[in-house]
C-alpha cells in the first residue's frame, strides 16, 4: 500500500477518526504522512478558532462600528467647534473724520430734528452757561 | 424582550411571565448563536433570535414541561434560522446562474495570508451539504454539546458526532 493509498484514512484520523494499527506503523517510518496528518489538524484547528470567532462574537459587538461612527462624528463636530474660525475683526482704524463715537448712533432716532428744532422751556436753555 | 412579545404576554398569569421572561433572558445569546451558525449574518441572526421569541411567546401551550424550555425555543431559532438560510440560498442560485463567471485565480496571483486561508476554509462550510455543515457550525455555538445539539436538530447524540466527523473529513478533500 502506497502513500497516496493512506490519504483517506490520515483524513479520518485528522477529523477525529480511529486509526489502524497499520497506518500507526507506517507514521512512525514515513515523514511524508506525518507532515501530511500534521497539515490536515492544523487546517482543522484554524477552522474550530475562525467557527468560534464567528459564531460566538457577542450580540453586542455588532453595534461596535456604529458606536464607533457616532463617537467619531461627535468628536468631529466638537473639534469642529473649538478650532472653527472667529469673526472677521476688522482691525483698520477709520480716520478721525469717520469716526464716531460708539453712542453716537443714538441721536440718529427718526425724530431727531424734531428735538434740535424743539425751544428750550421758557426760552431758558438749560445747558446754557451764563 | 420585543416589544411584540410583551403584548402577547400581557395577558399571562404574572408568575408564567416571570418564569418565561428569566427564560428568555439566559437564553438570547444562545438563541442569537444558533441563528448565527446556521445564517452567517448577524443582522438577520438578530431577526430571526427575535421572531423564535414572539413565536415562542404564541405557541406557549405546546411546551409542556418548563425544563424543556431550552431545547424547544433553540429547536425553533433553528427551523426559523434554517429556513431563512434555504431562501437566501434559492435567491443566490437565482442571482448567480446570470452572474459572469469568476476568472480562474492561478497560484501565481493567490496570496497565501492566513486570513485568506480562512476565508477559504469558511467558504468551503459554506458549500458542505446541509446536514454537515449545520452540524459543524453549532458545535462551535459555546456551551452545545452533542446532547443539545442533537436535541435541536431533533437526532440522537451519535447522529451528531458522526455528522461533526464527516464534515470535518469531506472539508479536508475540498480543501486538498
Amino acid at each position: 500500500m502506497s502513500c497516496d493509498d493512506r490519504i483517506d484514512a490520515i483524513r479520518d484520523l485528522a477529523a477525529g477518526g480511529e486509526a489502524t494499527t497499520e497506518l500507526l506503523a507506517h507514521l512512525e517510518t514515513c515523514a511524508v504522512c506525518r507532515r501530511r496528518l500534521e497539515e490536515d489538524r492544523a487546517t482543522l484547528a484554524r477552522l474550530d478558532e475562525a467557527l468560534a470567532a464567528e459564531i460566538n462574537a457577542a450580540p453586542q459587538a455588532n453595534a461596535t462600528p456604529w458606536l464607533a461612527v457616532a463617537a467619531a462624528l461627535v468628536l468631529a463636530v466638537v473639534g469642529w467647534w473649538a478650532l472653527r474660525p472667529g469673526p472677521v475683526i476688522d482691525t483698520e482704524l477709520p480716520s478721525i473724520a469717520e469716526w464716531r463715537s460708539p453712542t453716537s448712533g443714538l441721536l440718529e432716532t427718526p425724530n431727531q430734528e424734531l428735538l434740535e428744532e424743539t425751544p428750550s422751556f421758557g426760552g431758558y436753555d438749560f445747558f446754557e452757561r451764563r | 424582550m420585543a416589544t411584540l412579545a410583551t403584548e402577547i404576554m400581557s395577558d399571562w398569569p404574572a408568575d408564567d411571565r416571570r418564569t418565561f421572561e428569566a427564560r428568555v433572558a439566559e437564553q438570547r445569546a444562545r438563541l442569537y448563536r444558533i441563528a448565527l451558525a446556521v445564517l452567517r449574518d448577524p443582522g438577520e441572526a438578530e431577526d430571526v433570535a427575535q421572531d423564535a421569541l414572539v413565536r415562542a411567546c404564541r405557541r406557549r401551550s405546546a411546551l409542556r414541561e418548563i425544563e424543556r424550555f431550552d431545547a424547544w425555543i433553540g429547536r425553533i431559532v433553528y427551523r426559523l434560522a434554517l429556513n431563512r438560510w434555504r431562501q437566501r440560498s434559492r435567491r443566490q442560485v437565482r442571482e448567480t446562474a446570470w452572474a459572469a463567471p469568476r476568472p480562474v485565480e492561478t497560484d501565481g496571483e493567490r496570496v497565501a495570508t492566513q486570513r485568506v486561508l480562512v476565508g477559504e476554509i469558511l467558504d468551503a462550510v459554506d458549500r458542505l451539504p446541509e446536514k454537515l455543515r449545520v452540524a459543524l457550525r453549532l458545535a462551535a455555538v459555546e456551551g452545545l454539546d452533542s446532547i443539545a445539539i442533537g436535541e435541536i436538530l431533533d437526532v440522537p447524540p451519535a447522529t451528531v458526532r458522526s455528522r461533526i466527523h464527516l464534515a470535518r473529513k469531506k472539508l479536508l478533500e475540498t480543501l486538498a
